[in-house]
């Protein structure tokens, strides 16, 4: 009898490494997603998105550029992820197509301050068909935390100022934040 | 399978259950499960698309403008001539467009108050800086977000782009990017 029940104890199953490996595993995922759905509110990090229209400058870049752009294309970050749509000129402007030289773009020829021959400092532009300098603005979500700062997609810090570089699928746009305000 | 030895053994002596647990196969598909949903969860944080849109080839056309090339080197870069890749040496496209121009600085002209193009002045062996749009037809993979890239590389309008040919190498500035066949692109 005696020897019965120890054997029946030596048969239970044991707890080994794989359990315990399995265990922490399965917590992890339930910790992530507690965190994905509650904490990340509690703690800010995803409050409520709303669209915002940031307005943006480029320069200095080649007069083509401006053509492979137009109003609905999608902007990306280096890694793949999206940042928003660009606006048509007629969305953040008194602009045209046709009296802003671009679609998506407000076009002018590129100007730089440089010194003349008398070492004075000119502000000069360069010809037409050469390089220009515009400005744009694209719609994206986001909002602003609790100290006033703007996140997009409620993690991004942006603001005026700040040079980022976005992709559409076929350019690259190296910009300098302009603005950022509540979409209309 | 399964069992060890000494499980063996424990079960001509007439112990039937085996000392030590083995990993089976539903052990298996419960660690890939639960790494599959570890993944789903690491997507909402990260850029990490598992479920993202795959690639597609695509035929481009892109124009590479480079500046400062001397005028031989410029000279050997020809129609129907291949592109190749500086790491990996395989080809990546090939020449369907090449045209030559005088390189140009641009300087302040006090009377107009703009800056003017001034082409460079010959050297004493009679050569001049070109400024070369090389237009290269090849394979791209798209993506969206991606968007297309040759042998790993984005060519987009604006970004740096180097071209490798067995005779001349140089990096300059795409200007364009068109999809060949497509009406999308051709049209703007």
């Amino acid at each position: 009898m005696n020897g019965d029940s120890k054997k029946e104890s030596k048969n239970k199953v044991r707890f080994n490494i794989l359990d315990a490996i399995i265990i922490l595993v399965v917590l992890l995922c339930i910790a992530g997603i507690v965190f994905r759905y509650t904490l990340m509110d509690r703690l800010g990090l995803r409050e409520e998105l709303t669209d915002f229209q940031v307005t943006f400058r480029i320069e200095g870049v080649n007069y083509t550029l401006p053509g492979f752009l137009k109003e609905g294309d999608r902007l990306y970050f280096d890694d793949g992820t999206e940042v928003g749509e660009l606006l048509g000129v007629a969305k953040f402007s008194a602009y045209t197509k046709q009296t802003a030289g671009s679609e998506t773009l407000i076009v002018r020829p590129s100007a730089r301050y440089i010194t003349d021959s008398g070492g004075r400092p000119v502000y000069a532009s360069y010809p037409e068909f050469t390089l220009i300098d515009a400005d744009g603005a694209f719609i994206c979500r986001g909002t602003y935390s609790s100290e006033g700062y703007f996140l997009l997609d409620g993690k991004k810090y942006l603001a005026p100022g700040q040079r980022i570089t976005l992709y559409t699928d076929t350019v690259t746009l190296q910009m300098t934040i302009t603005g950022i305000s509540p979409a209309q | 399978m399964g069992y060890t030895i000494s499980d063996e053994r424990r079960r001509d002596s007439g112990e039937n259950k085996p000392l030590h647990r083995r990993i089976n196969v539903l052990d298996i598909i419960f660690i890939i499960v639960i790494l599959l949903a570890a993944l789903f969860v690491a997507s909402f944080f990260t850029p990490l698309n598992i479920f993202g849109s795959k690639s597609e080839q695509r035929t481009i056309s892109y124009t590479v403008e480079i500046e400062g090339v001397e005028a031989g080197l410029a000279d050997s870069v020809r129609n129907g001539d291949v592109v190749y890749d500086s790491v990996s040496k395989s080809a990546v496209g090939v020449v369907t467009a090449v045209k030559k121009s005088d390189m140009v600085k641009y300087v302040y002209n006090p009377e107009l108050g703009i800056l003017e193009a001034v082409a460079y002045p010959q050297d004493n062996n009679q050569n001049t800086p070109k400024t070369l749009r090389i237009t290269i037809q090849a394979t791209a993979d798209y993506s969206a977000g991606s968007g297309y890239r040759v042998k790993g590389s984005r060519i987009s309008v604006g970004s740096p782009v180097t071209l490798c040919f067995p005779g001349f190498t140089g990096t300059g500035t795409c200007i364009a990017v068109y999809i060949v066949g497509g009406t999308e692109e051709a049209e703007r």
